[in-house]
Parts: structure tokens; sequence; C-alpha cells
């Protein structure tokens, strides 16, 4: 890899929609790790095994795919907003969620917050609060995308109410509106660069702009909708364009995640910036160690996969 | 009840505290060894469950370091087996899943079950490698050649490579899709236990059909496949093959 690079976190993006095609783009363009919240698929699932076998991909599947084109993948786990309005499945879902909030790659409960503003969403929101506070696990909050500053206030009151420490907390998909306030209230402030309905890019430059970089951090939440896997290497280009400090791009880019996400202990620069050499065996960037290709990034830059790389039946 | 595989457990549970413990700091130690007490007096599913997750932050991950000598012993106690590649984390997951090895299979196939559907990467590559030396060998034939149909390349490795529980195990159809899946990945087949033993007709001729669709795509055929087919194949097949490897 071009060692003059930048290198790029994406905190927020939705894998399981992605194709192949992304993750090479994302690679290409200096992406070197990614969190993959649970979400709902685009319609309501009707059953818990449905839920179980989607947080099996995020451990599995989507972890290993990610990991063929060079990217670290983790993941959140939770009951989203959504589908907590279906009482009786959300009640086995929360039964599920102790069999995977201690996987390997799994760094926070998420993505949960509210959706409507409904009783249910807010009972299992708090129920998975509690869970967070009781195993000491991050949070990553999805706040509303109608009356969103009402929700992002409440979200905020209600993590505190369950005696969760702020900057144990990442508040989602941030606006011009509710950002003061989740600044001022000691939280993580992210912001999700989706074109029309959320953040813009030239307007993330503005708000580093006026705020300077600390405690905010620039996501895609790239899904199946109209949305760019490559926000972030974007945003960052522009804000340079623009004049932001390099230090501030950096940070909302790439250090602000790392510090947030660090400390769930699991999540560590070390997974990405060297080769493991534990086991010789292990299969990461479309080649073994052992067998000691050309590094999949290279072949990239020349615009074409290796034939051994990401061998799928 | 087989006693050689109940023996097996026993013996492979020894070897693996005694090379595992020495790679361990006092603290991953203390863990270990209170948790392997507390399932062996509660024995409890969810406990193991939990256990088997939280021992990713417990144990500090490093390869066994095992010596030729070690090895041998690890053969001896258990005919096949070859940990040369493990780790001390998927060392101390096999000893936790041993821990209740007593149970009844009623009870312990669906304990491990429940484990396989759960789990992360690493957390199944952990268990298809202990499958050499777990109890009730039959049991996991299923999840065995379930493992081999895995996008996960480093899944099938851990069924496929190093590992004498398929050639055992797995009826002849499972057996020949896995050395097939195998030379489709370009793995080592030379790291497959068993395979000159469980070889056959059925499985050359599709290794051999497999050779003729790579040979027309003008792509590299796998360099271990003539070794594996060739006792099967008429003089002719072999003749067609050598002219293909020789592109």
């Amino acid at each position: 890899m071009n060692q003059t690079m930048h290198r790029y976190i994406d905190p927020h993006i939705h894998l399981t929609s992605r194709t192949a095609n992304d993750l090479a783009a994302m690679r290409a363009n200096g992406i070197v790790a990614v969190i993959e919240p649970a979400f709902w698929l685009g319609q309501p699932r009707t059953s818990a095994g449905t839920f179980r076998d989607y947080f099996s991909s995020l451990v599995g599947w989507e972890h290993f795919r990610a990991g063929q084109f060079g990217i670290r993948h983790y993941c959140a786990i939770g009951l989203n907003s959504k589908e907590a309005n279906d009482e009786r499945l959300a009640e086995e879902v929360m039964e599920l969620l102790p069999q995977f909030i201690h996987k390997e790659n799994v760094v926070a409960i998420g993505e949960i917050g509210y959706d409507d503003m409904t009783p249910a969403e807010e009972k299992y929101f708090r129920l998975q609060l509690e869970l967070a506070r009781k195993h000491e696990l991050l949070v990553m909050v999805h706040t509303p995308h109608r009356n969103k500053l009402k929700g992002t206030l409440r979200s905020m009151a209600l993590c505190l109410e369950h005696g969760l420490e702020p900057e144990r907390v990442i508040i989602d998909h941030n606006n011009e509106e509710t950002v003061p306030h989740t600044l001022q209230q000691g939280f993580w402030a992210a912001f999700t660069i989706y074109p029309k309905t959320k953040m813009s890019n030239e307007r993330m430059v503005e708000i580093v702009r006026r705020y300077g970089s600390r405690q905010i951090i620039v996501d895609s939440s790239a899904d199946w909708g109209l949305s760019d896997p490559l926000a972030v290497p974007k945003t960052a280009a522009l804000m340079r364009l623009r004049g932001i400090p390099e230090a501030d791009v950096q940070a909302v880019c790439y250090g602000n995640a790392l510090v947030a996400y660090g400390q769930a202990g699991n999540f560590r620069e070390s997974d990405w910036l060297g080769p493991c050499t534990v086991d010789q065996r292990e299969f990461f960037a479309g080649n073994t160690v052992l067998r000691g290709q050309e590094p999949l990034v290279a072949v990239l830059a020349e615009g074409a996969l290796p034939e051994s790389a990401c061998l799928i039946e | 009840m087989d006693i050689r595989a109940v023996s097996r457990s026993v013996l492979a549970h020894e070897f693996l505290e005694f090379v595992t413990v020495r790679h361990l700091d006092l603290a991953a130690t203390a863990w270990l060894d209170g948790t392997l007490r507390l399932l062996a007096r509660e024995d409890s599913p969810t406990i193991l469950a939990q256990a088997f997750d939280t021992a990713a932050r417990r144990i500090p991950v490093c390869n066994l370091e095992l010596s030729s000598t070690e090895l041998a012993d690890a053969q001896r106690r258990r005919p096949g087996w070859q940990p040369q590649h493990w780790n001390t984390l998927q060392a101390a997951r096999t000893l936790l899943v041993l821990a209740l090895r007593h149970q009844p299979p009623e009870m312990y196939v669906p304990l491990l079950d429940g484990l396989f559907t759960t789990a992360s990467e690493p957390g199944l590559v952990a268990l298809y490698q202990s499958l050499p030396v777990l109890p009730y060998p039959a049991a996991w034939e299923r999840r065995a050649a379930e493992g081999v149909r895995s996008n996960m390349t480093s899944v099938v490795r851990a069924v496929a490579l190093a590992n004498p529980y398929p050639a055992e195990a797995l009826s002849e159809g499972a057996f020949n899709q896995m050395v097939l899946k195998a030379v489709f990945l370009d793995l080592p087949l030379a790291e497959i236990s068993g395979l000159a033993r469980r070889a056959n007709s059925t499985l050359a001729d599709m290794l051999l059909d497999f050779a003729r669709e790579r040979f027309a795509a003008r792509r590299r055929i796998h360099p271990e496949l003539p070794e594996v087919a060739g006792p099967f194949l008429s003089e002719e097949q072999k003749r067609q093959l050598d002219r293909m490897m020789k592109g």
C-alpha cells in the first residue's frame, strides 16, 4: 500500500447490503476498518431466528468478507428501534443479545434508539442501555430522522438516566441543530454523510470549521439505499480542499473513531496496521501469509482482482 | 458409548492443559482454571457459551509452539491429531468444550450445536479444529460437511486440513466434496489427512472433469490433482491429464 495514503475508519456502514465492488473501492481509497451496527433489513423480520442468523453473519461472514479485501470488520449488536415495535419478537431478541455481545469483533450495543418515539421503542431502548451498563459496553445511538432534535435530546437524557458515561456513547446522525447539544453534553457526535436525507459533504465541512474536530466523527451509514460507501474519504478530500486543518480532517475521519470505539478494548490500530503473524494460515486481504503473494491493494491499484482472491463458490 | 473417543478426549484435555498454560500469565491461568472448575461443578451450557466468547478477552493469543516430541505425543494420545498450528485461544476454547465431555450425548450434542450456530468466525475455526478430540464422533458428521460448504475459507481449512476427522467420519460423497472444494480453493491437498486412503474412482472422475474445465478456460490446474486422481484413472485418462498439466 502506498505509504503516504491516508487511512480512514467508517464507523457506521451496513456492509450486508453492499457488494464486493464496494469493498474493493473502499480499500483502494484508504478505509482500513469499519463498524457495522445491527439494523433492520428493509422490511420487518417476523421471527427471532432471522435475527439470530443476522447477528451470526455480523460476527462471521461479513467479518470474513471484509477481511478478504483487507478491511478489518467490527460490529455492534442490538435490537433496532424499528423492530422494537414488535414486542413479542422484541422479547425473544433480548434473549439472544447476550449470546452475541461478547464476540471478538463486537464493539458496542447498537444501533439502538428511537424511530417514531413509541412506548415500545423506549422500553427496549432502556433495556438495552441497562444491558450496556451491566456489561460495560459502548452504545451507538441512532437518532430519529423525524423529530430529530427532540429525539436526540431525549436519547441523551435516557443514557444519562441509566448511568452511562457520555464519553462511552456515540450519538449518530447529528445535524446542525443537534450538534451543539450533543457536544455540550459530552457525547461523541457522529455525522452520517448520506445524500439528500441526512448530512452532506459541504455542510459537514462547515460544521467542522465552526466546531473544530473535538468529539466529532464522520460516517457513511451506507446501506441498500442511495448512499456512498466512500463518503468518509470523499468528505476528507473535500475538507482538505476547503482548507480544514489536516489534524482536524484526520481526527474526524479516523482518530476520533479510534478513540471512541477503542474504549471497547477490542478495536485497536494494531489490528489493521500490521499483518497478523500469530497463525500463519490466517486468510486476510485475499492471500495467506504463507503464500506470500502480491498484496491485494497493489493489485487493486492496477484495476484487477487476483484470481485466487475472494474465491466464493 | 465409544470408549476410544472418551479416552481420546481425556488424553487430549490433559495435553492441551499442559501446553497452553505455559504461555499464559497469572491472570489468564487463574481465569482458565477457575472457569474449568466452575464448568465441572455447574455443568452449565450458559456458562460454557459465555466463557467460550469471553475467552478471547482473557487468553493472550500466541501459537502453542509445540516441539516435535510434543507433536509425537499428541499423535500417540489421538492418532492423526496435528495441533501444530493451534494457538492458545483455540486450545483454551477446546478445553472449555471438553470440560462438559462427560455429559450424555442427548445433552452434549445440542450444547455443541448451540455453540456452532452462534459462533463467530474464529469461534467456528476453533470448533471445527477440535472435532478430532470431541466425544461422540459420529454426532458431528453433518456439521463437518456443513463446514466444508462455508464461504469462509478459514473455516473450510479448519475442517479439511491437518484434521483426521473428515477421513474418519464423512461419507464418500461428503469427503469427495471436501476434496473438490480444496482443489477449487487452491488449498494444499497434501495436508488433507487420509486422502490417499479415502480417494476413490468417483472422486478421480470429478477431478478429471474439473481439470478439463480448467484446461478449457486456460486456467491453472491444481498441481497435486494428478497424484490424487492418478491411481484410479485409465492409461488414456492419465495421458490426457498429463497433456493438460503440461499446458
